[in-house]
């Protein structure tokens, strides 16, 4: 079924999404790093941090939104949503293959933001010593923090119809994960909403964010394990409201 | 055109238009006004060099930069995506509204809601300011020309997310460009002047009524030709544009 997912998703205009937005946040960070030199201290800490600033912040949270739409919209149009119903295979198995084809597209996502980090870090910015290990498991850790909102808006993206509904909902959680975090009243609550996970998975480690905790195993561990039980949850009412809703 | 403008009346309260704008006007005074109510920030609600004003004003660019080229491009993909789906278009040609004329009568309703929204975030986030305890005068001309300046880049950039999203069947595509938008007009306040003038997303920077210089804030304002430019070009762009969807056959995408 993954399979099936990833063939319906190879002509989708998503893959433009998920390649300009790594793109555009290594071009900005990087010319911004360049532009700040007198400010900013040399090295990779803070390339990376101006990298993935915004990105952490609002911009991948928004990007998944996107991408989880797209990868429903093509069900929402004609009879397809009745032709995946008849299938034998059960609603667990359809939303969880939409899940996992839209964390590949967040992975490859990330991929390209990490390869083009070093890229650029080395060859144009001309940044000294090798690219630190960290950023691979903070790239990878962002692809598991991910995972929560690609859950969430996967089944936001499943009940409404509208394309640009779910997107809207998610700038609002983006708005939301973003006061938690940083009004300093979230506490255990953060961890708890998806689009503030992405964001503190993203900043650990990060010299430019006031409050980032460091990549150690105190805050990798919370967040993975939100991370797990969060998306279990949102399959699993994903699925049952699935199986719950009449053909439309 | 007013029976246009009166059916997309109608048609914003079946698409929660009200309720999305007035929900974004909470986020934006929410995430701007965040520091507010914290130890460091309130020292200063009373010293005039600490510029207390001039900082709320300055994280409000920054969060409506962010928030607002999505915005914009969400609604636009909302009111649009409902006649691609529903057979709207060939309806309305059939009752006598042309594709260009019924993408005005968007703009008209829309246009009126991105104005209740800039509104709204200036004076919210005045009054918690207000509630928060700054006591430095208010320097209101330099908000209420930000707060015009934001609803005018709103209106030309719905504009340009009209005729996209009535054009290309796939709301996606007017989407990404508008989240695409946000990241450009963010990292545009960060950059050299000159980017905010290159991409229309830019002018949410350039509009930016303070600047950072050193340690304090300076006042700043767009370059007025190219701010005029940019506005009158969008109006005459997307005029042109509604024409030739109303010369065209059949629906616009």
């Amino acid at each position: 079924m993954i399979l099936a997912e990833l063939t319906k998703l190879r002509r989708s205009a998503l893959w433009a999404v998920a390649i300009v937005l790594p793109v555009l946040a290594v071009t900005a960070g990087s010319i911004n790093y360049a532009a700040n030199q007198g400010v900013l201290s040399a090295g990779w800490g803070s390339y990376w941090s101006q990298v993935v600033l915004f990105y952490g912040l609002f911009f991948m949270s928004m990007g998944v939104a996107v991408l989880a739409s797209a990868a429903w919209r093509m069900e929402h149009r004609g009879h397809n949503r009745n032709l995946l119903m008849s299938t034998p295979a059960r609603t667990a198995a359809i939303v969880g293959a939409k899940i996992v084809s839209l964390v590949l597209v967040v992975a490859v996502m990330q991929a390209m933001l990490l390869t083009l980090v070093v890229v650029v870090g080395v060859f144009v910015l001309d940044l000294e010593g090798a690219p630190p290990w960290e950023y691979v498991v903070v790239a990878l850790l962002g692809v598991v923090a991910a995972l929560p909102v690609v859950a969430v808006q996967s089944l936001l993206s499943m009940l409404i119809r509208s394309f640009t509904a779910p997107v809207a909902v998610g700038l609002l959680g983006c708005a939301i994960g973003t006061g938690l975090l940083y009004s300093g009243q979230g506490g255990v609550v953060s961890h708890l909403f998806p689009h503030s996970l992405v964001t503190s998975a993203l900043f650990l480690g990060n010299g430019a964010v006031a409050d980032s905790a460091g990549l150690d195993l105190a805050a990798v561990g919370p967040i993975v394990f939100a991370a797990v039980v969060l998306t279990t949850a949102l399959w699993a009412l994903s699925a049952r409201l699935l199986s719950q809703r009449d053909l439309s | 055109m007013r029976m246009a403008v009166g059916l997309e009346v109608h048609k914003t309260r079946r698409l929660r238009v009200w309720v999305l704008c007035l929900v974004m006007v909470v986020a934006v005074v929410a995430l701007s006004g965040m520091n507010l109510f914290s130890e460091s920030a309130r020292e200063g609600f009373a010293d005039p060099a600490a510029q207390p004003w001039e900082a709320l004003l300055l994280g409000q660019v920054m969060i409506a930069a962010m928030t607002s080229p999505v915005l914009v491009a969400v609604l636009a993909g909302r009111q649009v995506d409902i006649e691609h789906q529903g057979q709207g278009w060939f309806m309305a040609r059939v009752a006598g509204l042309g594709p260009g004329l019924l993408c005005r009568a968007k703009a008209v309703v829309l246009g009126v809601a991105l104005t209740f929204t800039a509104v709204a975030q200036c004076v919210l986030l005045i009054a918690a300011g207000m509630v928060a305890g700054i006591e430095v005068t208010l320097p209101i001309t330099l908000w209420a020309r930000y707060g015009l300046c934001l609803l005018l880049v709103d209106l030309a950039l719905l504009g340009l997310h009209l005729w996209l999203a009535a054009r290309v069947d796939n709301q996606l595509v007017g989407l990404g460009v508008g989240l695409l938008g946000a990241f450009y007009a963010v990292y545009a306040l960060l950059m050299p002047t000159w980017v905010a003038y290159v991409l229309p997303w830019g002018y949410y920077a350039a509009i930016s009524p303070v600047a950072v210089e050193g340690d304090r804030f300076v006042e700043s304002a767009p370059v007025p030709w190219a701010f005029a430019l940019f506005l009158c070009a969008s109006a005459a762009l997307f005029l042109g544009a509604c024409r030739r969807l109303d010369r065209a056959e059949g629906g616009p995408a």
